[in-house]
Parts: C-alpha cells; sequence; structure tokens
C-alpha cells in the first residue's frame, strides 16, 4: 500500500505536469485486469518512466526500485509512500522477490524494469533473469504478467541528456497477458524461461515502438544507415 | 551526465574522446558534432565535416558504430597489447544495510553509503586498482595527504554494473563500491570493465561470462 495522500498527489502533478511537455497517450486499457494483482513489466527509457507509468494506470502501481535510490532519510521517506520499494541489483535479492508476491498476492499491481537500468541508447537491453523468474512465479499463482510499453521517453530525458519537448508523443502501450504455464512444478517452471524470455522480448518490442522503427522507419529508409565500419 | 558520456569516442573518424557538453557532443579531431536536435524518434543529429554521415540517425547506430571501432579498447591498450587505462573518481562504499518498512511491512533492505574518497581507478590485465587521494589537490582541501592502494583481482570481482552516472562493483572485502568518474564517461568503464572481467575469467578456465548482476555468473567450460 502507499499513502493515501502522497500518491495521489504526486500521481496528480504529474497529470497536470507532463502533458506540458509532451502528450500521453495510453493503449491497451482493455488488457488490464478488473480486480486482483497484477505484475507489469515495462522497458526503460528513461528516469520519468514511473512517472508516466504510475500516473496513466488506472490503478495504483507499486514499483521495484534500485535500493541505492533510498540513500538518503528523505528518500527512504518519500519513495514508500510513492510505492516504491527496494531491490539490491548487486546481489541475488530473495527480499525483494518476497515483497512482489506479497503484493501481488493481496491484489496490488507491481511493475518491474526487467532490463534493471535505463538504456543508453533507446534499445531494449537483455532481461534480468531474476526479473524473468519473477514473471514465471507470478504465472505460476495465477496472476496475470502484463508487457508495458512506453516510446517516446528517450527523446524527452535520456539517460545522458536534460529534460526537454519532444517532437512526438508519449505512448504508454499495456499488452495482452503473457500466454505461459500453468507448469506442474518448479521445474517445469524453469524450463519455461527461454520462452518467458523471448515472448517478453517480442512484446516490448512491438509496445515500444522499436520494431517499428527498426523496420525501416529509420531516417533513409534503411534499418541501419552504416555500411561498413573500420577502425581508423 | 552528457552526451559525451554515452558517445565518448567519435563515430565519425574514431577520435577518443568526444569533447562537449549537455546535450551536445563534439570531436575535437574531425570536428563533427552531435546533439539532440533531430525531429526523428530516437535520433540524434549529426553535422560538421564528415559529409559521408546521414543527418539524422537512431542512437543505437552511433553505440553499434562505435562498437564496430573497438569501443573503448583501443585507448585503453597500450602498444604492448596490455590493458592500462586510468580516470580520476569519487569512491564510496556502503555501509551496513537497513531494513525499509512502511506502516510496519517489511519491503526490503537498502545501503547507505559512507563519504565519498578522491583517487584514481585504474584497470589492467588483471586487476581494478585504486589509489586514494592520488592527483588531488589534498593539502588545498585541508586532507589528509596520506594515500592508499585498494586492489581488486579481477577475478574476485562479484558483481559490476552501471548506476545512473556510476559504476558499481561488488568485491569480497569491502562489498559494494560505487566510483563516480570526474573526467569520463561510466559507459566506457563498463565496457571496459565487462571486457576484462571476461577475459580474465577465460583465461583462468572459469568459463565464458555470461552475465554480470546480480553476480558474476559465467558458463562452464567444456
Amino acid at each position: 500500500m502507499s499513502s493515501p495522500v502522497l500518491y495521489p498527489l504526486g500521481k496528480a502533478t504529474a497529470r497536470l505536469l507532463l502533458p506540458r511537455i509532451a502528450p500521453v497517450e495510453v493503449r491497451g486499457l482493455e488488457n488490464l485486469p478488473d480486480r486482483g494483482g497484477a505484475l507489469l513489466l515495462a522497458n526503460h527509457q528513461s528516469a520519468l518512466d514511473p512517472f508516466v507509468l504510475q500516473t496513466w494506470s488506472p490503478r495504483p502501481v507499486r514499483a521495484m526500485t534500485k535500493s541505492t535510490q533510498f540513500g538518503s532519510p528523505f528518500m527512504e521517506w518519500v519513495l514508500p509512500r510513492l510505492g516504491a520499494f527496494p531491490v539490491r541489483r548487486f546481489q541475488v535479492d530473495p527480499q525483494s522477490v518476497r515483497t512482489v508476491l506479497r503484493l501481488l498476492e493481496a491484489g496490488e499491481w507491481v511493475c518491474i524494469y526487467p532490463e534493471g537500468e535505463r538504456s543508453w541508447d533507446a534499445r531494449l537491453q537483455p532481461f534480468r533473469r531474476g526479473a524473468l523468474r519473477t514473471g514465471l512465479a507470478a504465472i505460476h499463482r495465477g496472476i496475470p504478467v502484463i508487457p508495458v510499453g512506453l516510446d517516446g521517453m528517450y527523446d524527452m530525458l535520456p539517460r545522458w541528456g536534460r529534460l526537454r519537448r519532444p517532437e512526438s508523443v508519449i505512448r504508454l502501450s499495456f499488452g495482452p497477458r503473457m500466454d505461459l504455464g500453468p507448469f506442474r512444478d518448479r521445474r517445469e517452471r524453469d524450463d519455461a524461461l527461454p520462452e518467458m524470455r523471448t515472448g517478453l522480448r517480442e512484446a516490448l518490442l512491438e509496445l515500444s515502438g522499436e520494431a517499428a522503427r527498426e523496420d525501416g522507419l529509420t531516417p533513409g529508409g534503411s534499418a541501419s544507415p552504416w555500411e561498413e565500419v573500420s577502425s581508423p | 551526465m552528457a552526451l559525451k558520456d554515452f558517445l565518448y569516442r567519435c563515430p565519425g573518424c574514431g577520435h577518443d574522446p568526444m569533447g562537449g557538453e549537455a546535450d551536445e557532443a563534439r570531436c575535437p579531431a574531425c570536428g563533427l558534432v552531435v546533439d539532440r536536435n533531430a525531429a526523428g524518434p530516437t535520433c540524434l543529429r549529426v553535422h560538421g565535416p564528415s559529409g559521408a554521415l546521414p543527418s539524422e540517425v537512431p542512437a543505437s547506430h552511433l553505440a553499434d558504430r562505435i562498437e564496430a571501432m573497438g569501443g573503448a579498447l583501443p585507448r585503453a591498450t597500450a602498444p604492448d597489447g596490455t590493458l592500462a587505462y586510468a580516470a580520476g573518481v569519487r569512491a564510496r562504499a556502503a555501509g551496513s544495510e537497513r531494513p525499509i518498512r512502511y506502516r510496519g511491512l517489511l519491503l526490503g533492505f537498502a545501503e547507505r553509503f559512507g563519504a565519498g574518497t578522491p583517487g584514481r581507478l585504474r584497470i589492467t590485465d588483471e586487476a581494478l586498482i585504486l589509489d586514494i587521494g592520488e592527483g588531488e589537490p589534498r593539502e588545498a582541501r585541508g586532507e589528509s595527504t596520506r594515500s592508499a592502494r585498494r586492489t581488486w583481482p579481477l577475478e574476485a570481482l562479484q558483481s559490476l554494473q552501471t548506476s545512473s552516472s556510476a559504476v558499481q562493483i561488488t568485491t569480497v572485502d569491502q562489498g559494494l563500491v560505487l566510483f563516480r568518474f570526474t573526467d569520463d564517461s561510466p559507459r566506457r568503464w563498463d565496457e571496459l570493465l565487462r571486457h576484462a572481467i571476461s577475459r580474465r575469467w577465460e583465461l583462468l578456465g572459469k568459463g565464458s561470462v555470461q552475465e554480470f548482476q546480480p553476480r558474476i555468473r559465467a558458463e562452464a567450460p567444456r
């Protein structure tokens, strides 16, 4: 549970301010469950991703957040009230998985960024195994796992840059729940890891607009404007 | 951070390092300029003397071009072929972990970092070396002039990742250590460390490294 005061206040502020920078378009709301928990797995291009996702989701979303963000007493106080909970990314962190599953079973929505960090160049990065395993554990419990694509965030605030008004709209797209399982046992669940990885990758490439861009919508109409590169 | 932290090397002529500030990266060798004033999604604008390059190009393609030139390796490699590279850092080690709770519920654990220590970080084929205090005007800042060295053999590192503008490692003796670079790109260091660790592990017969977080994991050699 997040703060009944701070969370709505943060959401209202973001809903007021973000559209002044870029229009936000939301798609796929029909893919979200009416009741019960859901695990949202989203691509990560910008520090503003959580603001967009949490603000335009129809229900409060708890977000797995790197533990180093909780580094000051103020952040330690405010982040849990905004729905964040910590994960230690530099070690196997069973407590963060326990927190995810407990929240999901309590009927809450939880978001994980399975790439583990923001992309430098807007491309989808490899997924962390722990995130995929958590997704499989949720599926095993009958909890919907929903891929979520964010598009346009890189142009607004890339990892290396400053905030600016992008040329395009911000798109938040909820995909259909991942169709995996049920699993009879843990072994069967572990065996589904490659399928989970591939399925999620395809879904996020589509939902984030990256697949369309790579299909020849780059400037000059080719997938890659570079011919051949050699070291000088 | 700045665009030159992402494009640490010129995607046109390969010169290393790139100059520039904020959202503009500038090559001091060929004069190529890359900035964010492009119209296409995830694209950057390229202008300058390198007429062969498109004027707008996806950021990912510039990254690919740098990688195809050898990435961070050419500048970090000595004439004898060994890895030898250094940069100024502020290093911080994590203290003890504390539980994060909300309304009585344990949400997880987080660490608090100690004060930053200025130093110079070096990478070789065998180790990551931090010379604490080296190269900093310590007397002028009223700090101790005592210097120290920490050496972490590459095979003893337990994890590696970037976190915002920093590079983090986990070590056996000190736990989580964070390096914020004062004059260099964290992306470059992430690539260098990945390369060096992978090569070291293979050399020692520990297998081919598959992932670097949450811990460095290798596929056993056949």
